[in-house]
C-alpha cells in the first residue's frame, strides 16, 4: 500500500515541511564555509609596501653585520637587545641601536645634518635583536625591525642560525 | 503531515545559484582585484633586482675595496666586479664586459667598507624622486676563507 503523499515516483510534490526546510538551511550553511574560504583564498596578495621592504633590508644589514663580525671574533656572539632607534632622535636619550652605530661613518648613528633624506627614511624604525641557545652548539638570533603603518604597528623579522664553540671542560687535575 | 510553500527543488536549484553566484563573484574579485603597477612598484621591482645582484655578488667576493662613487668586489680567483655611481646612475661591469645599468635617476648614494669590519659592505642610494624610498642595507663577503 502507498502513502498518499507520496507521489509515483521519488520526492513528495508540492510544499516540503518545516523539517526540510530547516535541514537544508542547514546545508546551505555548511556549503557557505567552503565559499568563505574560497572566496578569501582568491583575494590578490597584498603588495608589499615601501615601508615593509625598506624593513627587510634593514633587518638584512643586521644580520649581514652580525656574521661580519663573528667572521672577525668566531667566538663574539650577538647579544640580546631591547626595541632602540637606527639613528639619534631629537630627544637624545634613547641610544642608538649597536646594528648602527657607525653609519655611514657616525660613530654615535647617523643625524639628521649628516644626510636628512637618509636620516627621515630611516627614523620610523626600530631594531631588537633576540637569541636563544638551542641544542647541537647552535645560536638562534632573530632581527626584528619595527615600524608604524596606517596606524598599525608592524614588524618585520628575519632569523639566522649561527654556530658556537662548545663550553671547553674543567680539567681537575689530581694529587 | 505540515506543507510548506516552496519545494524541495526550488530551495535545492536556489543553493545551487548562490553557489555558483559566489564563486563567479570570487573569480572576478580574483581577476580584477590586481592593483595597477605604480611609478612606486617599478622601483621595488629594480630593487629587488638590483639586492639579488649585489647578494650574489658579494657572496662570491673574498674582498671589497671602496673610492669614492665605486665599490670594486674581487672574487677568490681574482675577478674583478665593479659598481659604479655616476651621474645618477648605477652601473655594474664584470672584467671586460660592457657596463650594465642597473638604476638611475638617483640624487646621491654611496659604499662603505671599514677596515673595523673587512667583510661587510653597506650601500645606500638616494633616489631623485623626494616620495621614493631610499636604498640602505649591507651584504657580508662570503668568499675566500671563512
Amino acid at each position: 500500500m502507498r502513502c498518499p503523499d507520496l507521489p509515483a515516483r521519488g520526492w513528495p510534490r508540492g510544499g516540503t515541511s518545516l523539517f526540510e526546510l530547516l535541514l537544508v538551511a542547514c546545508l546551505l550553511s555548511l556549503s557557505l564555509a567552503p565559499l568563505f574560504y574560497v572566496v578569501k583564498l582568491s583575494r590578490p596578495p597584498e603588495r608589499e609596501s615601501e615601508m615593509e621592504f625598506t624593513a627587510t633590508l634593514l633587518a638584512h644589514h643586521v644580520l649581514e653585520k652580525i656574521l661580519a663580525r663573528q667572521h672577525a671574533s668566531p667566538d663574539t656572539l650577538p647579544s640580546m637587545t631591547t626595541e632602540e632607534p637606527i639613528v639619534v632622535t631629537p630627544e637624545g636619550f634613547r641610544v642608538v641601536s649597536e646594528y648602527f652605530r657607525p653609519l655611514l661613518g657616525k660613530d654615535l648613528g647617523l643625524e639628521e645634518v649628516d644626510n636628512p633624506k637618509l636620516y627621515w627614511a630611516l627614523k620610523p624604525f626600530t631594531c631588537q635583536v633576540d637569541t636563544y641557545y638551542l641544542d647541537d652548539y647552535l645560536y638562534k638570533v632573530i632581527v626584528y625591525i619595527g615600524y608604524e603603518e596606517a596606524g598599525r604597528k608592524k614588524r618585520v623579522f628575519l632569523e639566522r642560525l649561527l654556530a658556537h664553540q662548545p663550553p671547553q671542560p674543567i680539567l681537575e687535575i689530581g694529587p | 503531515m505540515t506543507r510548506g510553500t516552496g519545494s524541495l527543488e526550488t530551495i535545492l536549484g536556489l543553493v545551487f545559484v548562490v553557489m555558483l553566484g559566489a564563486t563567479a563573484l570570487s573569480v572576478y574579485q580574483f581577476m580584477a582585484g590586481q592593483p595597477p603597477a605604480t611609478a612606486s612598484t617599478e622601483l621595488l621591482r629594480t630593487y629587488h633586482r638590483l639586492f639579488e645582484r649585489l647578494r650574489a655578488d658579494c657572496r662570491e667576493a673574498a674582498t671589497a675595496r671602496v673610492t669614492q662613487d665605486a665599490l670594486v668586489l674581487t672574487g677568490p680567483r681574482g675577478l674583478h666586479l665593479t659598481y659604479l655611481l655616476r651621474d645618477g646612475a648605477l652601473t655594474r661591469q664584470s672584467g671586460a664586459d660592457p657596463a650594465q645599468t642597473l638604476l638611475t635617476g638617483l640624487h646621491s648614494g654611496g659604499f662603505v667598507h671599514t677596515d673595523h669590519e673587512p667583510k661587510l659592505v653597506s650601500i645606500w642610494l638616494i633616489p631623485a624622486d623626494s616620495f621614493a624610498p631610499p636604498f640602505f642595507t649591507s651584504f657580508a663577503l662570503r668568499g675566500g676563507p671563512w
